[in-house]
């Protein structure tokens, strides 16, 4: 039963993220395109948590999910350095 | 069903429902500045809602003290990452006169030196760069407030 409900989330979270990258294809600044991707980075971490909860084996995924949100915060401050300016 | 089960679907619903609202709020929003805060303030207060349920259905093991460090993780970096893109957009296309020069310097002091007009000339050179996007953006990414 719980898993019945956990799969309804993670549709969900699929369409956000599918409706974020259409956003970032569709976008005219560089700007609108790092807030989407920034946008990402946090659903696709609850989508491998919630993922883990479906499968039974929860301590695998939340050592990816650990590292992933890391890795994505880094991308985005270096990114934001590069293309913000010299200041 | 446990009362510790109810608690977690309770706190992952919410959680969702305001993931999918800030999402919605980033394509209806129709300046850069507005999109930027919608995803930036929802989407902190969905994970950490998220992250509650979640400690909620482990228990207390171990587990749950790593979902705690998510927890804490996304708590510091996504308003600082919001604030970096912000600062990013600011400097380069000096929106709404974010980078105000000083009353004092915008009038000579001399009559003979004459140099009173722009003392920042290196926002002029950075955004000479930008001059092919703004024009191009004009028409749909005009400021809301003024």
């Amino acid at each position: 039963m719980m898993t019945h409900f956990f799969s309804w989330i993670l549709i969900a979270l699929v369409c956000v993220v599918i409706a974020m990258l259409v956003f970032m294809l569709s976008g005219k600044l560089v700007y609108d395109k790092m807030n989407s991707m920034f946008v990402m980075n946090t659903n696709i971490v609850f989508m491998i948590l919630i993922f883990g909860f479906i499968d039974g084996r929860m301590a695998m995924y939340i050592d990816i999910a650990l590292s992933y949100s890391i890795l994505g915060f880094v991308t985005t401050v270096i990114l934001a350095k590069y293309i913000g300016g010299r200041r | 069903m446990s009362p510790s089960h109810v608690a977690a679907v309770i706190f992952i619903s919410a959680g969702t429902v305001f993931l999918i609202i800030s999402a919605f709020g980033v394509v209806i929003f129709p300046d850069f500045y507005s999109r930027l805060h919608a995803s930036g303030i929802g989407e902190t207060l969905g994970a950490m809602l998220m992250t509650i349920g979640m400690m909620f259905m482990t228990g207390l093991t171990l587990m749950s003290l790593k979902i705690l460090i998510v927890f804490l993780i996304l708590l510091i970096a996504n308003p600082l990452g919001t604030n970096m893109i912000m600062l990013a957009a600011v400097r380069k296309k000096d929106f709404l006169d974010y980078n105000e020069q000083e009353p004092a310097d915008q009038y000579p002091t001399d009559a003979v030196s004459g140099n009173g007009g722009n003392v920042g000339s290196d926002e002029d050179e950075n955004d000479n760069d930008d001059k092919e996007d703004d024009e191009e953006n004009d028409g749909r990414e005009e400021p809301c407030i003024r």
